[in-house]
């Protein structure tokens, strides 16, 4: 399946269920998501969201939109553990069409109608429209990712080509361009009692 | 399967029903519901944003094990809780935000808070300036991608699909008569219309629409 189904290591069987019976002790697993956001500007190159969760929790998947195409991240743990040797591009992690916009010229007529359209119009910000980027499948970790309680998993984004400014035109008012990502991680969760 | 999961029942839930009817126990019965989130068109005049909310009480013990979206995927973001109190999808840490729909299925990489232009502080006069035919299509674009979403013709750019249903795996049991909440929030971006000459640009907003379709087992006869 795309989506793994959940299983209970001999040790977890001790102490938790998939679903909960009352007529045995162990508690029953939650399955939640945890959202983040990492936004990219002319001047926040570097963004993190640290998710910390209260439950020991295991991560195994992992969803985003947004400029997936110009965003890279890295993943990693409190405790120094990495999940990415250094910055992987999102649209790796997520299949489809991958365009790495660096490498794709204004081919679009309706691009090329736009009075002082930047080299990098296509990108990051117009989906869809020359790149063609989507999203295929979840990005699922397998084995999961083991958080202990109150342990802090942290996704650093990055982007791909440098940003600017995107009207060279002196007449139009420069408009800061931004990148972002929103993504969400899919856990399972492990409560205690 | 692929797509969909396959009905499992658990020890203790055998007690009670069986996959299909016989002689002594029940059967399962699956069962879709459908629910639709969505906002008017509206001139956007520093109007918080709109949260609506909508939720379904099952009578009997219920496990969900799928969602499904259409609709404006890249402009609402959503929470999804019960009444006991679950939150099932946390918002961002640092600024409490719900995750967009978008962003929780595999498919769609459209997300509205990813447009790069500020709408409001600018306008962006290059719509102006294209042409003809083309101005359709560039104002489906950064601040102005509203028309995208219900002009049908447009299928180049509407990319709000998704591949898989959305597997709750463990599903979420839902307690008899327990409601399962979508709290939903329009995060479109300000359309700014120009057809009105008289008044000059206004800034808008269009109406944004998320149906919900969530599916469960239910388990006729089971209590807790």
């Amino acid at each position: 399946m795309y989506w793994p189904r959940f299983r209970l290591t001999k040790a977890e069987s001790a102490r938790w269920c998939v679903y909960n019976n009352p007529d045995a002790k162990q508690k029953a697993v939650i399955y939640r998501i945890y959202a983040g956001e990492l936004v990219l500007s002319t001047t926040n190159k570097e963004d993190t969201e640290n998710l910390q969760i209260s439950r020991r929790a295991r991560v195994f998947a992992f969803t985003a939109s947004g400029d997936v195409n110009n965003i890279e991240v890295q993943i990693y743990d409190s405790a120094g553990e990495q999940y990415t040797m250094g910055f992987v591009p999102v649209s790796n992690m997520l299949l489809g069409a991958v365009p790495d916009f660096r490498s794709v010229p204004i081919v679009s007529p309706v691009l090329a109608a736009i009075n002082n359209a930047p080299p990098n119009f296509p990108g990051g910000w117009i989906p869809g429209l020359v790149t063609s980027s989507d999203t295929v499948a979840p990005h699922i970790f397998e084995p999961n990712i083991v958080l202990d309680p109150n342990q802090t998993l942290s996704i650093k984004g990055q982007c791909m080509h440098a940003l600017h400014d995107t009207f060279n035109d002196p007449s139009i008012p420069a408009v800061p361009e931004q990148a972002v990502l929103s993504f969400n991680i899919h856990v399972w969760e492990f409560p205690l009692e | 399967m692929w797509f969909w999961p396959n009905c499992v029942l658990t020890d203790y839930e055998r007690k009670f029903v069986s996959l299909y009817k016989d002689g002594k126990k029940p059967g399962v019965l699956r069962r879709a519901y459908r629910l639709q989130l969505a906002t008017p068109a509206q001139p956007d005049q520093n109007i918080p944003a709109i949260v609506t909310t909508s939720k379904i009480q099952i009578a009997r013990r219920s496990r969900v094990f799928a969602i499904t979206f259409s609709g404006n995927l890249d402009s609402w973001r959503l929470t999804v809780k019960n009444t006991n109190g679950t939150v099932y999808t946390m918002p961002t840490p640092r600024t409490n935000k719900p995750p967009i729909v978008s962003s929780l299925i595999a498919g769609s990489m459209q997300n509205a808070a990813a447009f790069g232009f500020d709408a409001y502080a600018n306008p962006p006069p290059l719509l102006n300036a294209a042409g003809g035919a083309f101005i359709r299509v560039v104002q489906s674009y950064g601040p102005a991608y509203g028309p995208i979403d219900f002009e049908s013709t447009v299928s180049l750019v509407t990319q709000n699909r998704q591949n898989f249903p959305w597997q709750i795996e463990p599903n979420w049991v839902l307690q008899p008569n327990e409601s399962l909440i979508f709290e939903g929030t329009d995060v479109s971006p300000t359309y700014i219309d120009y057809s009105n000459s008289e008044a000059g640009p206004q800034p808008v907003r269009f109406p944004q629409i998320l149906n919900i379709a969530f599916y469960t087992w239910e388990f006729p006869g089971m209590g807790r």
